[in-house]
């Protein structure tokens, strides 16, 4: 199984079609965040609340089909989207957004270690860092020195163990229970969670769509994938992709309203053990972990080897001089074992709430958000301008982060790198326009 | 407040969506392939067809008694003066140019081919045009190997004495250059013919331009261009489509 060439290590053996490209956006995108964010943005914002925060994904991902088809049609053939902004940006703005990328990806790779940590704590008596060592050592094994074969001929398990459990663990429990009783249930425990208009939910959606849109173009995953499909069939793969994860978040939000609706919960975990003594069946018992295990390991894997193929091919490849294939190879295996090393040791001594971690990077990717969409769609090399706006937006959220709500600095960042993008915009067309009158005799 | 219907419609939903997305998906790892053959033999049929316009507008347009004539006046005249190696010459890439036209079957050729096929059309015309006609060829060496669709720069060199040069008074100039950037192999062929009016290229060369934009279309979408510029002092056409080897070529060259 072992790759003989870097590329083959990075982009598998062949052009990957919509059905496999599918389940390896599928792998990547249905996320530990997926299981245990949705019932929580459902459980704080109500069953529309579960139910944006689906609709918001699977709009990001579809839309992500207009840029790969433009991005596939200025630049066919590449590895990473290091590569891209390479061809697209002189080399101040090409190095901002790759430190941002390696920053974000860590993030996501943290992201998916807290939640590997929840389930560890929900499911075994070992103490924490037993059961987390093995996940990230599978993870490292499987993924970082595997490469992308190893890591497409588990995922499409994954799936299949994630679809198993989303079909068949809420259609047992309702045809067995009745919807009846669950309805009487959360009218009389949670009310709030039947109500529409409450004004948090549009705020939520609002800020949930601009980060989704943020973190969806600036994967560096779902660009990976984008370069090894089949050029015609990438814009129906994307769009496909967003069809069909819809289901997730909503699927697991029927999962917990299953749990809530016999009485209060404290926390998400309160959630996870009241879910475990819901699902007494052995059987279905053992398929929601194997979901969950699959969702959370396929999404650390592709991130892990992203992140991986990044640095070895647009971060360490340009600083020195030039490796033969097995030598990048070694240092990807390498790179695997620090990183996950050093995500386990992060998940191990910092432990903040999934949803605060979320909404912690959402000023990020709200301001990458027009950067990103600029960079794409304009011709030719773009200016140094576009990706220090990003910048800009992103401390000076943080700045006021303190000061507003979540959704507002959100908005906020997102908002700051797009009027700094369009006043750099018209400064230098005027600049042109003037240059332009001054040589004309 | 959700009434009981709606929540009872949402958790249907909840549930119906999976199975949905299962089947879905189980649809297309099923069918893709099928589809993709079809595609594929679709595309290969249309080439085909294509390909074979293309022979039929050669035989038909380009093999045209005005042609033939002044070839084989050109031949009868070095026979009258007992020239007999260049009339040797002349027979022999008269015989190879109308050879090409019935052997090309493949929708791409190595690059070497074509421009040795051009060549003996080239050659025809130089016994014409004697020492006013100047050609100028620019082919890297890597780029030999390289595929190309067939009657290309044959195609585009015709259209060049058809439209221009054979209307030209005093030196005739044919530059012809392939060069390589981003992947993109990239064929200019201009020459300083008089062009008579616009239409004349579009209306007669019109079917050979047509067929070349259709088969870059069919073999390589929209990343093959074709672009015509015209103006007092000649004609230029760029032709661009993206760099394909021959695998068992590649294989058989010397590092």
């Amino acid at each position: 199984m072992r790759s003989r060439t870097f590329q083959e290590y990075v982009q598998g053996p062949i052009q990957i079609g919509m059905g496999l490209g599918i389940i390896s956006l599928l792998a990547r995108w249905v996320t530990g965040t997926t299981i245990l964010s949705s019932p929580e943005s459902m459980v704080k914002y109500g069953v529309f609340g579960g139910i944006g925060y689906a609709l918001m994904g699977a709009i990001a991902l579809s839309m992500f089909s207009f840029i790969g088809k433009r991005v596939r049609q200025d630049f066919p053939v590449g590895l990473t989207i290091g590569d891209y902004l390479k061809a697209r940006l002189h080399p101040l703005g090409y190095w901002i957004l790759i430190v941002i990328l390696v920053i974000t990806s860590f993030h996501i790779l943290f992201i998916q270690g807290m939640a590997a940590s929840t389930l560890c704590q929900f499911l075994f008596d070992t103490p924490l860092y037993v059961g987390l060592f093995f996940f990230f050592a599978f993870c490292v094994l499987y993924a970082g020195f595997g490469g992308l074969k190893l890591i497409h001929g588990f995922a499409a398990f994954q799936v299949i163990f994630m679809f198993a459990a989303v079909i068949l663990i809420p259609l047992y429990f309702f045809v067995k229970e009745g919807i009846q009783p669950v309805y009487d249930g959360i009218r009389l425990y949670h009310p709030y969670m039947l109500v529409i208009n409450k004004y948090d939910l549009w705020s939520f959606l609002l800020a949930g769509l601009l980060v989704g849109f943020g973190q969806f173009f600036f994967d560096l995953t779902s660009w990976q994938r984008l370069f090894m499909m089949e050029m015609k069939k990438v814009p129906l793969t994307f769009s496909l992709s967003g069809l069909i994860w819809i289901i997730f978040p909503l699927s697991f939000s029927s999962l917990f309203i299953m749990v809530i609706f016999t009485g209060g919960f404290t926390d998400i975990h309160s959630i996870l053990d009241g879910l475990a003594n819901k699902i007494t069946t052995p059987f279905f018992f053992i398929l929601f972990v194997l979901c969950a295990f699959s969702a959370i390991t396929s999404t650390f894997g592709a991130c892990l080897h992203s992140l991986v193929s990044l640095i070895v091919a647009n971060i360490l490849e340009p600083l020195q001089t030039k490796k033969n294939d097995q030598q990048k190879i070694r240092l990807a295996c390498l790179l695997s074992i620090c990183i996950g090393g050093l995500v386990f040791v992060a998940t191990i001594f910092y432990s903040p709430n999934l949803l605060e971690l979320l909404f912690y990077s959402g000023n990020i990717y709200s301001a990458l958000l027009a950067p990103i969409l600029v960079i794409v769609f304009s011709k030719g090399k773009v200016a140094d301008y576009i990706p220090i706006s990003a910048v800009l937006a992103i401390v000076a959220s943080y700045i006021i982060q303190p000061y507003v709500s979540e959704f507002q600095s959100i908005w906020f960042s997102g908002l700051a790198s797009l009027t700094i993008l369009v006043i750099c915009m018209i400064l230098t067309l005027i600049k042109n326009k003037w240059k332009f009158v001054k040589t004309k005799p | 407040m959700l009434s009981y219907e709606g929540f009872t419609l949402i958790i249907m939903l909840f549930i119906l969506a999976p199975i949905m997305g299962a089947i879905a998906l189980l649809f297309l790892f099923i069918f893709e392939k099928r589809i993709d053959l079809l595609e594929n033999k679709n595309k290969e049929i249309r080439l085909e067809q294509a390909l074979q316009e293309a022979q039929y507008n050669k035989l038909n347009q380009q093999i045209q008694p005005h042609f033939l004539f002044n070839t084989l006046n050109v031949i009868l005249g070095l026979a009258r003066l007992n020239r007999t190696a260049e009339l040797i010459r002349a027979l022999e890439a008269f015989s190879q140019f109308l050879k090409f036209k019935y052997k090309a079957s493949e929708p791409l050729i190595p690059l070497s081919q074509e421009i040795q096929y051009t060549q003996h059309y080239l050659d025809i015309q130089t016994l014409r045009f004697g020492d006013r006609l100047k050609i100028d060829m620019e082919c890297p060496e890597p780029l030999s190997i390289a595929l190309v669709p067939p009657f290309i720069l044959q195609t585009l060199v015709e259209n060049s004495f058809k439209h221009g040069l054979e209307k030209k008074v005093g030196e005739a100039l044919l530059h012809i250059r392939f060069h390589l950037d981003s992947q993109m192999v990239y064929l200019e062929v201009a020459d300083n013919g008089l062009m008579g009016n616009e239409s004349s290229v579009t209306d007669e060369g019109g079917h050979g331009l047509d067929n070349i934009q259709k088969r870059l279309y069919l073999y390589f979408n929209d990343r093959a261009q074709l672009n015509i510029a015209s103006n007092e002092s000649g004609t230029k056409v760029e032709v661009s489509w993206p760099l394909v080897f021959d695998k068992k070529l590649e294989e058989a060259e010397p590092e």
